[in-house]
Parts: C-alpha cells; structure tokens; sequence
C-alpha cells in the first residue's frame, strides 16, 4: 500500500494535499482505489460549488460498488481534474498523482487536526 | 468512500464451502452472504464477467441449499408444493419453480432436477434453505424422504462459450449431447457427480453437483483448463444483463409472479399448489399494474438499487437491481415500474439529486447463447 508522507489522511480513505497556495487538492487513497477495484464511474462536483468538511463531494463507483467521496474540508472548488471523469481507471493507476480530484479553497485556514499523517493511516488500514 | 464491509462484520458464525481456502490463495476479496463466507470477486468484476461472455468462468455456488427428495409419489407430492408443472418433466430434465406464500407472494424461486423416476435434486436459495426445507418437510407424504446435503454439498457453475469444452476432459459423458435443462448422474474425474447444462449468467454452460470433499479438485482441474474463477459480484452482472431475477430484489414475499415477471413459471391449469388459490384471486382482484421492467441508461451514471424512478417529475417506481454492464458499457436496471408503460419510453433515474434519462427496453439485455434444443438442432 503507497502511502505518500506530504499528504493528510481521513478515516474514510480521502487523502489531502497542502498545496501552498491557499488551495487544497483531495482524492482517494491507495487502499481505497484497491478495495473498491476497477472504477468505472467518476462523479464530482462543479467548479465554483461549495465542499463542506465531512460532507460528500461526489462519488466512485466500481461496477458492483459505490464509494462516497468525503471533503475533510469546507470551501469552494476552485479546480476539478476531468481526468478521471474521463478515464475513471485513472484513479486505480494512479490515485495520488493523475487520479486527483478536486481542489478546494477554503475561506479561512482550514482545522485538519483530526487527519491522520501517513504513518497513522498506513497503521489504521493495516489494523 | 463506503466500500465493503467485511473487515466489520463478524465473520465467525458463518459457513464456508469445501473451496474456500483455494478462494483465498487465489486472491478472492470474501464477503459475508446470506450465511456464508463467499468470494464475491477474485481479479475483477469486470474483467469476470467479460470472461464468461468470452471464454470460461468458474463459479462457487456451493452456498445454494440442496434438496434430496426421493420416495413413491414425490413427483406428484412436489407438484403439490411447487408452482409449475413438475408432473411433465421428464427423468433427465430440470425446471425452474417459485415456492408462494400463502398470499400468493413469492417465498423462494428454486430449482429442480429430476434425477430419477422418484427422485429429485431441488437447490434453492442460500438464504430460504432452511424455511424452504421446513415447509416441504411439513408438507411432503410420509412415503418421502426429504434430506438436506448441507454438510457435504458443493455445486460449480462453469458457465461461458468455452464451459463445454474445459469440462468435457473431466468427464465420462459427452457433453454435446446436452441441451440445456438436461442433467444426468455421472461421474467427474472418477467421483460421482450430477452435471446439468444451464446456469445462471444467460450465457452456455454447466452446473457440477457432487461432495464437498471432490469440490476442491474439480474446481483446480477446471483452472488448470483455462478457467477463470468468478465471485458473486461477476454472477449478479451477468444474471442481470440476462435479465434474469434475484430473489430478495426482483422476487419477495410482497410480490407476485405477475408482479416480478416470473408468471411464466406459474401454471394453475395442472391443479392445486401452495398460493394458488390466493394468487388467482389476487388475479381477479385486479389487474398486475407494476411489473419488472429493463431499463437503459442514456448517459454515463450508474442506477442502483433503490433509487427512484420518475416520468415528468412524479415518481412511478424505483429500480431493484443495478449495474454498469461490462458487455454493453452503460448502466442497465431492472425495477418495479407500470406494466403499461411502453418499451423505448425514457424516464428518469434519481440518482444522488439529479435526475438522469434512461430507456425502458425489453430484457434479457445480453442476447442468451445459452445451448436449447432449437438452437443446437
């Protein structure tokens, strides 16, 4: 399981990049693409809609399984990667990379103390 | 993301077949169903059910309960339980049958395979095995003996355009003779075996019912012959794409066989039965206003389960099963909508707040190539 050390983890396998320049990129994690198996449907938001921390921004969709897609923060969305919604495989291949989401730019400097570092989450999905 | 959940639920008190450490060293991802611990994917849904249509899958199904009834009379004593005509079938033959409730709803959909002139294997639904047993036992003569093969069945589907020729070198018995709803007792790498042409994917292919204990070299032969396993998930999207009904989402105790599209295995005219009486007069009463309609989606999302259904903003039914189909790449459905409404009307799927175009279209979706007489002739 690739777990990147730069990124921030959720409990529910979203991943969140600090992208220095007041916007936030997500996407899903290593273990999650790999759970879920070959994704085949990508649904996000638009540009300009609002995220809220803990609410659902879109879906991944497997044949047989959906995945909700969790935003581990509130703000507007200032970017979405149409990549994936293209090529939904792309998230499988390469879910920290190409496979990104969304970026979001929150209003304020956003709380991420409940996130997890990689060491934490590669423990918490190992368990 | 919500993804399965098998790391959650308890897994102890649930039943595995005599496959299942060969499941696990292949890889498969294993879920809780119905009472047992099943694969419900090994390399990918997708690419399974792909290799059905084209080539060969293999299927546990060994969780399916099986019936052994045998004794003077069962034929006529079943026939007595069972919604269609088993008095007509022949020694050699299986039948589809539906078990109704007492309100004429639908208690299971089951199998039949006449083995012998008084001798019948009956598999049904892993999860009505012990209700559907119960109440044949209660209903069945004395002169029957009803016994269940829980702890020493297992059952593999081989299913695809290649099943017959992967199974044929296990076996004593020429294959092409079969056609489907043929079965006979024979034996399978030297152990004794039924072997029937049918499944449950609307592609050719074989169901193997035998020991537990011969289950696993079966199951390792048929690899060996180019085999590709396949878990629940691939089987729930080939029966789909078939347009064949799953028991718990098309067919339940609330609906008739009208109502699930199933009143083809329904046949009043040969005598009384259980629900009989109570589904002709739920005939009667009304006309079936609801039944299980195909529906295409036009664009890219992906109907589930659920999810409503609507034509002009008002709600008209809601989908009972739900896939993306590997073999046509859209998202097809099958739901509980008017019986009226005409094929290639487009109505709207709901899906998470947006409503999305799809086409009622006449099921199965995948044509079957599945071996019948006619086609083999």
């Amino acid at each position: 399981m690739n777990t990147p050390t730069e990124l921030l983890y959720t409990p529910s396998d979203e991943w969140v990049r600090d992208n220095g320049d007041g916007t936030f990129s997500i996407g899903i994690t290593d273990y999650a693409q790999h759970e879920l198996g070959e994704i085949v449907y990508v649904e996000l938001p638009e540009v300009g809609q609002s995220v809220a921390a803990d609410g659902t921004f879109g879906v991944v969709e497997s044949v047989k399984a959906v995945g909700e897609l969790h935003s581990p923060l509130s703000g507007q969305v200032v970017e979405v990667n149409a990549a994936p919604v293209q090529t939904p495989e792309l998230v499988n291949q390469s879910p920290f990379e190409n496979g990104w989401l969304i970026k979001v730019r929150p209003a304020e400097t956003p709380d991420l103390s409940g996130l997890m570092n990689a060491q934490d989450y590669a423990a918490y999905r190992a368990s | 993301m919500l993804l399965f959940g098998s790391k959650s639920l308890g897994m102890s008190s649930l039943q595995r077949t005599s496959l299942f450490d060969l499941h696990r060293a292949l890889g498969g991802k294993i879920v809780p169903f119905a009472g047992w611990e099943m694969p419900v994917q090994f390399a990918g849904v997708r690419a399974e059910s792909l290799a059905v249509r084209g080539g060969c899958g293999l299927f546990d199904v060994g969780h399916m309960g099986q019936l052994d009834a045998r004794g003077e009379g069962v034929t006529s004593a079943l026939n007595a339980i069972v919604s269609s005509d088993w008095s007509s079938v022949r020694v050699g033959r299986a039948a589809y049958a539906l078990l109704l409730n007492l309100s004429g709803g639908v208690h299971d959909d089951i199998m039949g395979y006449r083995l012998g002139e008084d001798h019948w294997l009956i598999v049904v639904n892993a999860s009505r095995a012990a209700s559907d047993e119960a109440w044949m036992r209660h209903l069945l003569p004395s002169s029957v003996s009803l016994r269940n093969r829980y702890e020493n069945q297992a059952m593999i589907a081989v299913q695809g355009p290649r099943a017959e020729e992967i199974l044929q070198p296990l076996c004593a018995l020429d294959l092409s003779q079969m056609t489907l709803r043929d079965v006979v007792q024979t034996e399978v790498l030297g152990q004794q075996a039924t072997v029937a042409r049918g499944g449950y994917t609307g592609s050719d292919g074989f169901e193997w019912m035998g020991d537990a204990a011969t289950a696993p070299l079966v199951w390792q032969v048929l690899l060996d012959g180019g085999a590709t396993p396949c878990g629940l998930g691939a089987r729930d999207v080939l029966r789909l794409e078939a347009g064949l009904p799953l028991y718990g989402h098309e067919l339940g105790e609330g609906w008739t066989p009208d109502e699930s599209g199933v009143s083809f295995a329904v046949k009043p005219a040969k005598g009384d039965f259980m629900g009989r009486e109570a589904l002709l007069a739920r005939r009667a009463g009304s006309e079936t206003k609801q039944t299980i309609r195909g529906l295409k989606m036009l664009g890219r999302a992906i109907p589930r389960e659920g999810y409503a259904v609507l034509q002009g903003g008002t709600q008209i039914g809601a989908v009972t099963s739900g896939t993306l189909s590997p073999a046509l790449d859209v998202g097809l459905a099958l739901a509980m909508l008017p019986a009226d409404l005409p094929v290639e009307s487009v109505v709207d799927v709901a899906i998470r707040g947006a409503l999305h175009p799809a086409q009622i279209v006449a099921t199965p979706f995948v044509p079957r190539t599945t071996k019948t007489r006619a086609s083999s002739s």
